[in-house]
């Protein structure tokens, strides 16, 4: 599942090496490292990238959660620092996340990889199966969510679309919702289809693996097995046994895999006597053969120049 | 060890106290059936905070709790005409700069204006807009010949609800009027041009001879930590793009610059502001929209 493109370059080595070498280690002790990734000092040449399930898509270990920054230069910061997948969303901000990041990415469309999520609400109606009427309306609403994020990116293709937030396996295998997909790939209007969820994913990865129809699957998965959200505050826990289980079934049947909340459970320790880092807590998901990539949210250059590391 | 358990159990019920008003309020913009000639409310109202917002919006809810989110509710009315369903959400975001910041990174461009509360808008089958602390989404099922009309009779009757009007940040008025783009104010809670030491931000966007540009406004907290986060981004430019002059006489401190983004750039300081021109080619004029601005700020 891992592609190198290139040779690895430690980071001591990239410093000796690149022409900003000597500014770097000069400004070390004031400038975060990555910045440095803004000139595209070593991006091109020690970045790793991993094969997306069965999708084929290249993507970098880290991604970039772009849905906690309306700023264009954090894009354009990550772009640089060698990070290609991003992840967005209809919900972000009304759908201008997507504006922003359309603006951001339209002369390198080719060069990332874009991601983002549709939401299927079914605000108050109950039962998925009974109504026609609701078939019509998933369908409508599928339709005209994926109509305006091509709109706001700019772009007649996004690599991949999920269903946001899934939460039963009732959504995830719905007729209409999986014939919207089926047609939106014959379109070329995507190039691969999946589901996020937050809660109640070892069933829904179950789900997944039985009927392996969704090419991505993006879930929370951190060293902890539980994550309390930096923002929110708000506490979730899984059984981290029985979803590394069903992970490592979805690794056999192909299907990518992103992790998200991969920070919110804390800063992790390798050996339990060095200090804890976030940089490790990444590479602890990372390790997993099982995962591709993770979306990690990052609101400034500061999280950027943080996270950026794990991926080397 | 009596007397704290007593000043401690008093004060949680104080809290708690507080906290059902707070929901109590924001509850009682909820029109009466009443006030809802030809609409009924056809779902229990579902009342979220801090702690539990992500449950109705997900990965959306941090963005919200970035602008000082407090509360919100959400329930469903129905056209008895038309049986058109609509769902509207009000959000109680603390203050009124904080409402309009929501709804200034949410405006959609190619929306439809409206004259609700301080400032509204409809895009498809949504009406947006911001009164005071609140911010108000009133979200229709579908599009039919009496949507906008629809939408439009709730906004009239939740505006009138809402006890204050509130006012737009006074800020704005210090940016220049030429070549000024229409609704494109913006507050910037945190992390203003993707720096964790820049909050407090207001930005416009212009349109001028051809050139398409931004500025920034930063209030800092005070001079000296102004002084030391305008050095940090002069750093950052240096390291991302280009400094070309850092000898401008303007405010206490100026530099003008290529971003890796905006392109050119000026950036100049005085006293806990800071005020940023991107791209925009033209350095003399960029000089002068910056010392306007800074006359305006006294």
């Amino acid at each position: 599942m891992i592609e190198n493109n290139d040779n690895l370059m430690s980071r001591k080595d990239f410093l000796r090496k690149s022409s900003t070498g000597l500014l770097a280690f000069a400004l070390l002790g004031e400038i975060p490292f990555t910045l440095l990734n803004s000139k595209k000092a070593y991006s091109k040449t020690s970045t790793k990238y991993r094969i997306l399930g069965r999708t084929e898509l290249k993507v970098t270990a880290v991604g970039f959660g772009v849905s906690r920054t309306m700023e264009p230069t954090l894009v354009k910061s990550a772009i640089d620092a060698g990070i290609n997948f991003l992840d967005t969303g209809r919900i972000y901000y009304n759908g201008q996340n997507e504006v922003m990041l359309g603006k951001v990415i339209g002369g390198i469309r080719k060069e990332v990889i874009v991601q983002s999520r549709v939401i299927v609400s079914l605000r108050g109606k109950d039962d998925l199966h009974k109504s026609t009427g609701i078939s019509k309306r998933i369908k409508n609403m599928m339709n005209s969510s994926l109509k305006e994020s091509l709109k706001a990116l700019q772009t007649n293709y996004i690599d991949i679309l999920l269903i946001h937030g899934a939460n039963t396996v009732d959504i995830i295998n719905h007729e209409t919702v999986m014939d919207f997909f089926r047609v939106a790939k014959e379109k070329g209007q995507i190039r691969a289809c999946g589901f996020s969820s937050h809660d109640n994913q070892v069933e829904l990865l179950k789900a997944a693996n039985k009927s392996k129809f969704y090419d991505v699957i993006m879930i929370p998965y951190n060293h902890k097995g539980s994550y309390r959200h930096s923002k929110g505050g708000h506490y979730r826990e899984w059984d981290q046994q029985a979803l590394e289980s069903e992970l490592k079934k979805a690794e056999r049947n192909n299907i990518g895999i992103i992790a998200m909340k991969t920070c919110s459970g804390g800063p992790y320790s390798p050996d339990g006597r060095s200090k804890p880092s976030y940089k490790a807590a990444l590479k602890w998901v990372s390790n997993h053969s099982y995962v591709n990539t993770m979306a990690v949210a990052m609101g400034n250059v500061k999280e950027i120049n943080e996270n950026v590391q794990a991926m080397f | 060890m009596k007397d704290y358990i007593s000043i401690l159990l008093s004060l949680m019920l104080v809290l708690a106290n507080a906290m059902v008003i707070k929901a109590e309020e924001l509850k009682s913009l909820i029109p009466l059936s009443s006030e809802l000639t030809g609409f009924k409310i056809t779902q229990e109202s579902e009342y979220y905070n801090k702690e539990n917002l992500w449950r109705y919006m997900n990965g959306g809810a941090p963005g919200y709790l970035a602008y000082g989110f407090e509360e919100m509710v959400t329930f469903h009315v129905m056209n008895l005409k038309n049986r058109l369903e609509i769902v509207i959400d009000i959000y109680d975001m603390g203050n009124n700069l904080n409402a309009f910041g929501i709804y200034s990174v949410e405006r959609v461009s190619g929306g439809r204006d409206l004259e609700f509360g301080i400032d509204s808008f409809q895009y498809d089958t949504t009406l947006f807009f911001w009164q005071d602390k609140y911010y108000l989404k009133l979200m229709a099922y579908d599009m039919t010949p009496e949507t906008a009309q629809s939408l439009s009779r709730l906004a009239q009757i939740i505006t009138q609800k809402i006890p204050k009007k509130g006012k737009r940040p006074r800020l704005f008025t210090v940016f220049p009027e030429k070549g000024r783009l229409k609704k494109s104010e913006r507050y910037i809670k945190c992390d203003v041009l993707g720096q964790e030491y820049f909050a407090d931000g207001y930005s416009v966007d212009y349109d001028r001879d051809n050139n398409q540009y931004k500025i920034f406004l930063i209030r800092g907290r005070n001079p000296k930590e102004t002084e030391q986060n305008f050095k940090k981004y002069l750093t950052f430019i240096k390291v991302v793009g280009q400094v070309t002059d850092e000898h401008i006489k303007i405010g206490e401190q100026a530099f003008a610059g290529i971003h890796n983004y905006y392109g050119r750039v000026l950036f100049a300081r005085k006293g806990p502001y800071i005020i940023g021109v991107v791209g925009f080619d033209n350095q003399n004029i960029t000089q002068e929209i910056i010392a306007l601005m800074f006359s305006r700020l006294i």
